[in-house]
């Protein structure tokens, strides 16, 4: 399977990131064939398989209870902005 | 006699008899990391933290107090492992100047068992790769020939065991990651059962296969590693319950006498090279000739392991990694136009080239249209491959298998070629997939004078059944420590 460069603009987009026309065609090519290598799992019969999607046996919660956490300070301290233990984020609305 | 030669067992022995101190230990170990600085294996070294502690545990020795194996033995953590008081970077540049705020729970084992910390360890960026060249903070060496790759990701954390800077290491393993640079390096690597060992505090690649494990020089350090590092931890949603087994004290038996081995002919088909061939080969035959028996297994969808990996674990990085936003933490662009903007600018400037294509192969997967055909698809060819490991399983004890395709290759050498690097990983992912236990012991020395390595796969929780017979092979076929 040939992934476009359309593709991959929407890709980009859907995973925030952004690709110069040189690195475009390079992801381009490199998924393709990661692609058509994985496209080896369509032959597998799989119509009988069941439940494969939970990992069962850790399906066991602890009791919620409430205890000391981080202090604020240790929360924010690697922001690279922040304001009376607020994280600064950019303006979202005018 | 050079110290930093000697396995754990040797220096705690020596260490408890006042032959030598903590702190003395200590400068031995960061004398040698200075003057083999230039192998990168390490991001950042704890030299003042590292000489109090050991200061700490020489008075504690000297009040007479009983102290655990570890305490006072130089030890490295990889740079995806919490500590406080230093960066935990995983060799990116979006997290080079995030500080630790809490200690990952086995870093605590560690302190608590007295372990001296002495460094973070290089690794390819995020975990993501199998030479550690995509590492930010350039290429980490193979202290057998710097000219060739340690492997990945953890391929600092071998180098530096390899390369005598400490006595063991900390790695992380989601498709061979411990293994395949403990191979490479020479070292034994357990990747340990999924659930063993807590992950709280290591920083999430693809959360259903991550595991911790130690890289050591030996298997019987090894045992000792995992006896400080394993058990249930309610910090994490997928720790085990499963309970404690005093692997040094009650694994080594000293034989291997009807031990079932298995052999999957699958393993063996796609193998070009003669050299990791053979060592295999004459693995077999020492066991054989010891008195266990040789089993044939099939495990027939072990070849679609790969595919399987790359599809679960991209998809999981890809969610892992959304929450790298540049507010909470990391690189934050100065200039962009608006809130979208900033997260795409902070982001392209902060990750390399590999974590932006497994981001987008993952959102490739998940993405309306491929979901069926590629996410569901491989977790249903995963629940076959976990069927046909338990079937397997039912046959015999351990399954025998190389490590790697080939030893260590040079610098540069696959870095343009993604696929052809993942291939690396084709003996080894299929044990993550399967959420089973598995380590890596060297077995040979290829003619470019770089080790091979031999895997063992367990089922799950038979640590002790691996620790056996690697310890056997070590002690009475191959040992990379005494070859010359």
């Amino acid at each position: 399977m040939e992934i476009t460069e359309k593709e991959i603009k929407h890709l980009a987009s859907l995973s925030r990131l952004q690709f110069n026309d040189e690195e475009m065609t390079k992801i381009a090519n490199d998924m393709s064939s990661i692609v058509n290598y994985v496209d080896q799992l369509q032959k597998v019969d799989t119509s009988n398989v069941k439940d494969n999607t939970t990992i069962r046996e850790f399906e066991e919660l602890r009791e919620d209870v409430v205890k000391d956490s981080l202090s604020n300070d240790e929360i924010v301290g690697n922001a690279p902005k922040k304001l009376n233990g607020y994280f600064i984020a950019p303006t979202v609305v005018e | 006699m050079n110290i930093m030669n000697e396995t754990i067992e040797n220096v705690s022995t020596m260490l408890k008899n006042k032959q030598i101190s903590s702190v003395e230990l200590v400068k031995d170990s960061l004398s040698k990391i200075e003057a083999t600085k230039e192998l990168n294996t390490l991001h950042e070294v704890c030299s003042e933290s590292a000489l109090q502690k050991a200061q700490e545990i020489d008075d504690l020795r000297a009040k007479g107090q009983d102290l655990p194996i570890l305490a006072g033995v130089p030890i490295v953590i990889k740079d995806n492992i919490s500590m406080v008081g230093t960066f935990t970077t995983c060799s990116s540049k979006f997290l080079e100047n995030y500080k630790s705020p809490y200690n990952a729970t086995v870093v605590d084992k560690l302190l608590n068992a007295g372990a001296i910390i002495v460094g973070k360890a290089n690794m390819d960026e995020f975990a993501m790769g199998s030479s550690s060249e995509t590492c930010a903070f350039g290429p980490v060496h193979n202290p057998r020939n710097p000219e060739y790759v340690p492997g990945g990701s953890s391929g600092g954390s071998a180098g530096t065991v390899a390369g005598n800077q400490c006595f063991a290491s900390l790695g992380t393993d989601t498709g061979g990651s411990i293994r395949q640079p403990s191979s490479f390096c020479g070292v034994v690597g357990l990747k340990p059962t999924y659930g063993l060992v807590s992950r709280y505090g290591v920083v999430a690649f693809a959360s259903s296969l991550d595991q911790v494990g130690p890289i050591t020089k030996s298997v019987r350090d090894s045992a000792i590693m995992l006896d400080t590092i394993a058990g249930y931890d309610a910090n994490e949603f997928t720790s085990a319950k499963h309970s404690t087994e005093h692997y040094y004290e009650n694994s080594f038996k000293n034989s291997v006498k009807g031990m079932k081995i298995g052999f999957a002919k699958e393993f063996f088909e796609s193998l070009q090279n003669q050299e990791v061939l053979q060592s295999v080969m004459n693995a077999i035959d020492f066991f054989k000739s010891n008195g266990a028996e040789i089993v044939d297994i099939k495990l027939p969808h072990i070849n679609d392991a790969l595919a399987v990996y790359y599809v679960l674990s991209s998809a999981e990085a890809a969610s892992n990694l959304a929450r790298f936003d540049g507010i909470k933490y990391g690189v934050a662009t100065t200039e962009y136009k608006d809130l979208i903007d900033f997260y795409v600018q902070s982001r392209t400037q902060g990750f390399g080239k590999e974590v932006k294509r497994r981001i987008m192969l993952g959102n490739f997967v998940l993405s309306s249209g491929y979901f069926d055909a590629y996410y569901n698809k491989a977790k249903a060819v995963q629940n076959l491959i976990i069927n046909e490991f338990t079937d397997a399983f039912k046959q015999c004890d351990v399954i025998i298998s190389p490590t790697t395709p080939s030893p260590a290759f040079k610098i540069g050498e696959k870095v343009d070629n993604p696929l052809e690097m993942y291939l690396n990983d084709i003996y080894t992912v299929p044990v993550n997939i399967a959420r089973l236990p598995a380590m890596s012991i060297p077995c040979g020395v290829a003619s470019n004078g770089l080790p091979l390595g031999l895997q063992l796969i367990g089922n799950r929780f038979s640590e002790s059944t691996l620790f056996n017979i690697s310890d056997y092979f070590e002690k009475n076929c191959f040992s990379l420590r005494e070859v010359k």
